[in-house]
């Protein structure tokens, strides 16, 4: 299946643009919803998220699997430097969209934010697999290829963020060998850090 | 003359912060100028929301964001200078 696997581009992502941001919004639905205040705006919002280059969830640096020439999956990576700068623009771009759209926040309390990253940790933005296309091994291959390409760039670790409540997703990232880090609040769940070094032993 | 100076904005902004600041140990005036509040785990997409909306709210005036870089937003002194330069008083 490997020559399924696709790495897309700021030239070769808009075709599948369409296929991939309801993926990217699936993996995050009840988070995207608490921040946009409604599933349909948040699917307008990160169709502009998706398409702009200094945002965290940028498909022209996202791998794909293509089934039947369907996008089954995706991955969006960035190293760990690119996601602080990526996470400030989208910051910026979230405060406008939230100043200008309500008066004020129902949000309450303070969240807390994600554990921060270092520069040499490869952080996994989102990995989404179509429903219809589930138990292919699309994730595990993604991961496969997100492992190489981190130790490539000579990262020392993987990480990715899940909700606790995610149990299939915990035990398949336990499975590939990461393993859990910080737990912290978020809106539309607790969320909890996973971490892989790179460099042990491979257990996928 | 600004309507605010940035010195009150930095104060309201570690008031406001004052517990994720404690809970990790840090001291209002111990922050560096280019303490990133979102690198250091200290804010997120909700939390700068209401550090700004509190902004707007407990001086009475708006903000605009138009001319603001990404680094403005979550770096405190960079943010505190942004808001004092371009806060306009509610009409």
């Amino acid at each position: 299946v490997e020559d399924r696997l696709v790495s897309l581009t700021a030239t070769s992502f808009a075709p599948f643009a369409d296929q991939l941001v309801p993926l990217v919004y699936s993996a995050g639905a009840s988070y995207f919803d608490v921040l946009f205040g409604s599933a349909d705006a948040a699917i307008t919002e990160l169709n502009r998220w998706c398409a702009r280059s200094n945002s965290e969830y940028y498909l022209g640096r996202a791998d794909i699997v293509l089934d039947d020439d369907i996008a089954a999956a995706v991955v969006i990576h960035l190293s760990g430097r690119q996601t602080i700068e990526c996470r400030r623009a989208d910051l910026l771009a979230c405060l406008k969209f939230l100043l200008s759209k309500r008066s004020k926040t129902g949000a309450g309390d303070l969240h807390a934010a994600p554990p921060s990253l270092a520069d040499d940790e490869h952080y996994i933005r989102t990995i989404a697999v179509d429903p219809a296309r589930r138990g292919r091994g699309y994730a595990k291959l993604l991961l496969a290829r997100i492992r190489e390409h981190a130790l490539s760039l000579g990262s020392r670790a993987l990480r990715l963020d899940v909700a606790v409540d995610n149990a299939p997703g915990l035990a398949l990232y336990e499975r590939m060998g990461f393993e859990l880090g910080d737990r912290w609040p978020c809106p539309g769940g607790d969320m909890v850090a996973m971490v892989m070094p790179l460099g042990g032993p491979h257990r996928a | 003359m600004n309507i605010v100076s940035p010195n009150e904005i930095r104060s309201f902004i570690t008031q406001t912060l004052a517990d994720k600041l404690a809970a990790r140990g840090l001291s209002p005036e111990s922050l560096p100028d280019d303490f990133d509040l979102l690198a250091e785990g200290v804010i997120d997409s909700m939390g700068i929301l209401e550090v700004v909306q509190g902004i707007q709210d407990k001086f009475d005036l708006s903000i605009d964001l138009e001319c603001m870089a990404p680094e403005e937003l979550t770096l405190i002194g960079p943010l505190a200078r942004y808001v004092a330069a371009n806060a306009a008083r509610r009409p």
